[in-house]
């Protein structure tokens, strides 16, 4: 176990924690409900610095999971604070008028729909470009798990395009 | 047409000047960190519990460092620690083991436990009597009787197995298993395994000064049997011991016997734990995943917790379920999911 060295953690934050926060705007859908998790992935982050592996991406691995975690446990609170909200498919937001906003916003929904972990999968392997085997250890399970978790979550995520007329937006190759 | 990586990069790339404030993060790390120390002042000995005993008496540091209190011997429901003499243990369990008049058993002797409620090893008088392998087939342990259990029989199953409600039968049960008499102790914990009335139950009980007990009672037809007071608790100070390499008390390992572990039993999975989070204020929770994904909550009551979880699935059985204590406004004391 290592002892507690406040600066290269600070590096560490520095250089991790908008790449992070992308993830967690792809995981809920929402640029402060992101940062919120994120935050709170990287407090626990260093809570637990001192016994993690700094070598081998072993950092990364456990940010990724604590942000995963993070965004679970906002995701349930938020559930029981909106149990009984209509869970209707709202309108795709234009933002800002201009097209490619519209694509991000349409694939920021879509992924909405996914179940957590199959987002989770396609949130690490394409945007994080994470490994299948580093994907497993970010996310605890299997390779065999997140294999089959991300080929479902690319179907999935290409239904629910089609479902909302964009199926135009993306080019799905490999797994998918 | 964008590829899915490229329309990715683009919709998760930040488009303001947010950054998250350092000082804040390490403050609030800092403040954690200080908070789980407090917590976890006093979990080791209960862990060490539920990794190795299915019942056996635990002393709880914490809720009790001044105790066993020696002006209060016979105060209905306190634990007080009670060393016998060598001789004593002897006599003690062997009338318990040789109770049905078959089997002759004599103490090992390099066992230098004498507190009543601590388990012996005990060993057939004739080694060569059996065919088999003397080290398994011989050896058998004696959890070393109260005087007045000594004549109450630990196996006198009842017909129906208690409810996990049914705190005088859960208390008559344990006490015959532990020859301890719990008599005035508080149930604070209680579950079935599996059918109420029909399968096991796993029971906390704690005596007035602090002290907690697990009992596992199971059915007459159980092929694990009945065992219990199995492993140290305490080292012959009695102190409790540490878990191995335990770094001090940040170290994660205190809360990891904590995540129910799960076995496979004809078409259904089960998951157990049972314990004691010592200090653990009221009202907290431990937060279980189930194997499907969905999530069950136990709230713990003097920081004790009784967490069963079945599930039908027919997918593979994990090796333990992920867990999370919880305080009252959700805050993540512990999540086995990113600790372990």
């Amino acid at each position: 176990m290592g002892r507690r060295d406040d600066s290269q953690y600070a590096e560490f934050v520095a250089a991790y924690q908008h790449r992070l926060r992308g993830s967690a705007y792809l995981m809920t859908g929402d640029w402060a409900t992101a940062a919120d998790v994120t935050q709170e992935a990287l407090i626990r982050l260093y809570v637990a610095w001192p016994r993690l592996e700094k070598k081998d991406g072993g950092l990364a691995s456990y940010a990724h999971r604590a942000l995963h975690s993070a965004v679970v446990d906002q995701h349930r609170k938020h559930s029981r604070r909106e149990k009984n909200e209509d869970r209707a498919p709202r309108a795709t937001s234009v933002g800002d008028g201009t097209e490619e906003h519209a694509e991000r916003e349409v694939l920021v929904q879509a992924l909405k729909a996914l179940p957590e972990r199959q987002r989770a999968c396609v949130v690490l392997r394409y945007f994080e470009d994470l490994s299948v085997a580093d994907t497993a250890a970010a996310l605890k399970c299997s390779i065999g798990t997140i294999k089959s978790q991300t080929s479902h979550g690319l179907r999935a995520l290409k239904a629910e395009l089609t479902r909302l007329g964009r199926a135009d937006v993306l080019e799905f190759g490999g797994e998918g | 047409m964008k590829d899915l990586r490229e329309a990715m990069l683009d919709a998760g790339a930040p488009r303001d000047d947010w950054n998250a404030e350092i000082p804040t993060l390490i403050a609030a790390g800092q403040k954690r960190v200080r908070r789980r120390k407090l917590i976890a002042a006093g979990t080791a000995a209960a862990v060490i519990a539920i990794i190795g005993t299915t019942a056996a008496l635990t002393g709880i540091p914490g809720l009790n460092r001044a105790d066993p209190d020696p002006v209060k011997p016979d105060k209905s429901g306190f634990y007080v620690e009670e060393r016998l003499a060598p001789a004593e243990v002897e006599r003690r369990c062997t009338i318990v083991m040789n109770a049905d008049g078959q089997t002759k058993y004599t103490w090992v002797t390099d066992s230098t436990e004498t507190r009543v409620g601590r388990t012996i090893a005990m060993q057939t008088t004739d080694l060569t009597g059996n065919g088999g392998s003397h080290a398994a087939a011989f050896l058998q342990n004696c959890v070393i009787p109260q005087e007045k259990m000594l004549h109450q029989p630990r196996r006198a199953h009842p017909a129906k197995m208690p409810l996990p409600t049914d705190t005088d039968a859960l208390t008559e049960q344990c006490s015959r298993q532990a020859s301890y008499d719990f008599t005035d102790w508080t149930i604070l914990a209680s579950a079935a395994r599996g059918r109420p009335g029909v399968d096991g139950v796993n029971v906390v009980l704690m005596s007035a000064n602090g002290y907690a007990v697990h009992c596992n009672i199971s059915p007459p037809e159980s092929s694990t049997g009945i065992r219990f007071g199995e492993g140290r608790l305490h080292d012959d100070e009695g102190e409790p011991i540490l878990p191995p390499d335990d770094a001090g008390p940040e170290d994660p390992d205190r809360y990891v016997g904590i995540a129910p572990r799960c076995y496979r039993e004809e078409r259904q999975i089960r998951c157990l734990s049972t314990g004691v989070i010592p200090g653990l204020p009221d009202g907290y929770r431990i937060e279980v995943v189930r194997p499907d994904g969905s999530v069950k909550e136990f709230v713990t009551n003097r920081g004790a917790f009784a967490i069963v979880v079945r599930s039908d699935k027919e997918s593979g059985t994990p090796d333990r379920l992920d867990a999370k204590v919880m305080d009252q406004d959700g805050g993540v004391l512990w999540d086995s999911a990113i600790e372990r």
